[in-house]
C-alpha cells in the first residue's frame, strides 16, 4: 500500500494505504500537485484500511477513512479512485467553515467567473469540462469555494468527476484532457477523471469574482433555452446548493448578499454543449 | 508513561510550547478525529496560548470554531422550541450533558461538539412526552428488535428521536442509569436541586452535573468520548463559577450506589490532570479491591483515544474489558448473557465479514 500527498491549490492532503492503480492514477492526475514525500504538514488526512482481516482475501474491500471518521460504505479495491476523489470533496464540505462553500462547478474567462450550481445529474461537471477545454479555464467541476464577505471564488486543482455517458461526450469534444481508467459500476454508475491542465497551468490562476450564477439543467434532446432570474430569485436558488451557509451565520449571510448583488443569475435547459457555450459567451458579453 | 505525552501533556495540560510543525500536525488528527478542535482552541485561548499555533492551522482551528458556534444557536433555538412544546403540556423537564452545559454556560461548554441534545422527564410523562415530540414531527429513530427493547424495556432513555426538518436528535431520559441495575438514583432530587436557566430552562446543578457526566463515563460500556467527559469534569471542578460541593457530590456518588466509580474518577482525574479531587475530608475511602483494581486497569486505559498518530495507544484487551464491565454493572447476570450473546454475535459477524456488514448497500 501506497502514500500520496496532493496540493489542490487550497489545500494539501495526505493519503495512506491506497492500491498500486489508484496511485499510479492519482499521479497522472495531480502530476506535480502529487508527491510521494510527506511535506511537514497537512490540511486533511485521509486514510484506505481494510475493513477486516478476512476481507482483504475473500471478497476484498477497502473503506476510506477520513480524519478517523468513515462516511462511505466500502468498495472493492478496483473501485478506490472515485471513493478518494469523493473522500477529497467531503474534507471541504464537513471542515471548512472559513469560506462558503456550494455544490457547483466553476468557469472563468477574461477574469470574470460563472458558477454552475446543480443537484447530482444536472449536467454542470460536463458543462464545466467542455468549457475548461474550449476557451474558459475550469475552476472546480464540483466545489465552488467564495472567500468570506467579498465574492470572489477559489481555484481548485482537482479533476473533473464525469459520469456514464459523459465520459465519451468529453472524450470526444475534448480530446487534449487526460482521462484516468474507468471505474465501472460505482454507486453512481461509471465513473472517469479527467485533466484539463498541468499544476503549471493551474498555477497562474487567481481567485476571480463570481459575475454570473448560472442553474444548468442538461435535457436531453431539448433546444438551448434561458431564463432570466431576479436576484430574490437567485438568492433563494443559490441557497439550496450551499453547504455551510446556516454553520457561518452573519458571514455566510454577508458573502451571499454580495454574490447576490453583483451576479446576474439565470436558468438553462440544454442539450447541446457548443450551443450553451456561446449562449454563455454572449451572457459573458452583456448580450443577455 | 501510561498516559501517552500527547494526550495528557497536550491535550489535557495545554503543555504546547515549542511543538514542532509535525508535532502540530499529529496533535490536530487526534483532536480533529475526537471532535476536540473547538473546544481544545478554547482552552488555550482562556490560557492565552493560541498563538503557538502555527499559521497552517489558524484556519482550520477556527473553522471548527464556527462550526461549535453554531451547534450552540441550534442547541439554544431547539431548547426554546422545547420549552414551548412542553410548557402547552405541562411537562417538566431538564437538560443534561452537552445541551445543559450549553444552557448553564459552564467553562466546558465553549466549544464542545454533540452529537444529540439530551432531556429528562419524569418517568411517569413519558406517554406524554413521546405524544407532544409526535405532534411536532419529531420521529423514533429505525432500530432493530433487539435495540428497540433495549430502550423500551431495560434502559434508561427512550429510542433516540430526530427531527427530519431541523435535522437534530433528541435523547429522552427518564432517569440516569438504567433501571434494571442494582443501583437507584433520586431522580426527584435532579429536579428538586436544578436550576433555572435561559428561556426558564432547568439544568442540573453543578454536582449533578459532575456526577451525571461520571457515571456516564465510568459506569458505562462506552467510552468512544471518554476524554471528553473527562475533560468536561476536570473543566466543571476546577474552573466552575458555581464552586462544586464536595460533599454534596460525596454524598450523590455514595448514596446512588457508584461509590467505586467516584473512587475511579478521583484516579482519572490524577492520572490525566494530575488533579487531586479532594475527597478526603468528606470520608470517601478509596476501594483496593480486586475489581476496582481490574476496572481502573481497564478504564485508565479505555480512556485514552485511538489514534494512528499516537504509540500506544491500542488498548483493545482493556476496551474490552470496560465494555463487559459497563454491561455488567447495567444488567443483571441473565439479562448481561442474552445482550452480550447477541452483540458478541453482531461483532464476531462484522470481525469476519468487515464493520460495514450490517450498513445497508455495503458491498
Amino acid at each position: 500500500m501506497l502514500t500520496i500527498n496532493i496540493d489542490s491549490g487550497l489545500c494539501r492532503y495526505h493519503i495512506e494505504g491506497i492500491t498500486q492503480d489508484a496511485h499510479r492514477e492519482l499521479s497522472l492526475l495531480y502530476d506535480n500537485g502529487a508527491k510521494d514525500e510527506s511535506p511537514e504538514f497537512a490540511d486533511y488526512f485521509i486514510r484506505i484500511d481494510d475493513t477486516s482481516f478476512i476481507r482483504k482475501f475473500l471478497r476484498p474491500q477497502k473503506v476510506v477513512k477520513i480524519e478517523g471518521q468513515r462516511p462511505f460504505n466500502p468498495v472493492p479495491p478496483a473501485k478506490v479512485l472515485p471513493s478518494v476523489e469523493w473522500a477529497m470533496n467531503w474534507c471541504l464540505a464537513a471542515f471548512e467553515h472559513q469560506k462558503l462553500v456550494f455544490h457547483s462547478s466553476v468557469v472563468v474567462k477574461n477574469g470574470r467567473a460563472f458558477i454552475f450550481p446543480a443537484v447530482s445529474g444536472s449536467g454542470k461537471t460536463t458543462l464545466a469540462t467542455y468549457l475548461g477545454a474550449n476557451g474558459w479555464h475550469m475552476f472546480s467541476d464540483e466545489l465552488a469555494i467564495v472567500d468570506l464577505n467579498t465574492n470572489s471564488v477559489n481555484p481548485l486543482f482537482r479533476p473533473s468527476s464525469l459520469k456514464n455517458e459523459s465520459i465519451d461526450v468529453i472524450k470526444e469534444t475534448c480530446s487534449d484532457c487526460h482521462f484516468s481508467k474507468i471505474t465501472k459500476n460505482t454507486h453512481k454508475g461509471d465513473i472517469g477523471h479527467a485533466k484539463l491542465y498541468c499544476f503549471e497551468k493551474f498555477k497562474s490562476f487567481v481567485k476571480t469574482p463570481i459575475e454570473a450564477v448560472v442553474f444548468p439543467k442538461f435535457k436531453r434532446g431539448s433546444d438551448t433555452n434561458i431564463s432570466i432570474l431576479s436576484k430574490a430569485e437567485g438568492f433563494a436558488a443559490i441557497l439550496r446548493h450551499n453547504f455551510n451557509y446556516d454553520v457561518l451565520g452573519v458571514d455566510g449571510f454577508k458573502t451571499l448578499s454580495l454574490i447576490t448583488q453583483n451576479s446576474r443569475f439565470y436558468y438553462v435547459e440544454y442539450s447541446d454543449l457548443a450551443d450553451m457555450a456561446a449562449l454563455l459567451d454572449e451572457i459573458l458579453e452583456g448580450q443577455c | 508513561m501510561l498516559i501517552p505525552e500527547l494526550i495528557k501533556k497536550q491535550i489535557c495540560l495545554l503543555e504546547v510550547e515549542g511543538l514542532s510543525k509535525n508535532q502540530w500536525f499529529r496533535l490536530f488528527r487526534v483532536l480533529r478525529h475526537k471532535s476536540l478542535t473547538a473546544s481544545f482552541y478554547t482552552r488555550l485561548v482562556n490560557k492565552n496560548k493560541q498563538h503557538e499555533i502555527p499559521l497552517e492551522l489558524h484556519s482550520a482551528f477556527l473553522s471548527a470554531v464556527t462550526f461549535s458556534d453554531a451547534q450552540k444557536r441550534q442547541v439554544d433555538v431547539q431548547l426554546q422550541k422545547l420549552c414551548e412544546l412542553f410548557a402547552v403540556s405541562g411537562i417538566e423537564f431538564v437538560m443534561l450533558k452537552g445541551a445543559a452545559y450549553i444552557a448553564s454556560d459552564t467553562p466546558n461548554s465553549s466549544g464542545r461538539l454533540m452529537s444529540d441534545i439530551d432531556i429528562c422527564v419524569h418517568r411517569s410523562d413519558l406517554s406524554r412526552t413521546e405524544k407532544a415530540l409526535k405532534q411536532v414531527s419529531w420521529q423514533v429513530k429505525e432500530l432493530d428488535n433487539h435495540d428497540e427493547k433495549y430502550y423500551r424495556e431495560w434502559s434508561h432513555e427512550l429510542p433516540p428521536y430526530y427531527h427530519p426538518f431541523d435535522g437534530v436528535s433528541l435523547d429522552v431520559h427518564h432517569t440516569l442509569y438504567p433501571p434494571v441495575s442494582a443501583k437507584h438514583i433520586d431522580i426527584q432530587k435532579l429536579f428538586k436541586e436544578s436550576i433555572v436557566t435561559n428561556f426558564g430552562v432547568k439544568s442540573p446543578s453543578p454536582e449533578w452535573l459532575v456526577f451525571h457526566s461520571a457515571i456516564h463515563l465510568i459506569a458505562n460500556e462506552d467510552v468512544e468520548n471518554g476524554l471528553r467527559d473527562l475533560i468536561d469534569i476536570y473543566l466543571l471542578l476546577t474552573q466552575g463559577e458555581n464552586k462544586i460541593d464536595i460533599s454534596a457530590l460525596v454524598f450523590l456518588f455514595e448514596n446512588s450506589g457508584f461509590k467505586t466509580e467516584l473512587s475511579l474518577l478521583k484516579q482519572l482525574l490524577w492520572d490525566y490532570f494530575d488533579y487531586n479531587l479532594p475527597l478526603e475530608a468528606s470520608g470517601h475511602l478509596q476501594s483496593g479491591s480486586f475489581q476496582y483494581q481490574l476496572r481502573l486497569w481497564a478504564i485508565r486505559r479505555a480512556v485514552c483515544p485511538e489514534s494512528d498518530f499516537v504509540a500506544n495507544t491500542n488498548f483493545r484487551l482493556a476496551r474490552f474489558i470496560n465494555y463487559v464491565i459497563g454491561y455488567s454493572q447495567k444488567m443483571p447476570m441473565s439479562l448481561l448473557a442474552k445482550h452480550l450473546l447477541f452483540k458478541g454475535g453482531r461483532n464476531i459477524v462484522k470481525a469476519i465479514l468487515g464493520d460495514f456488514y450490517f450498513r445497508k448497500n455495503a458491498t
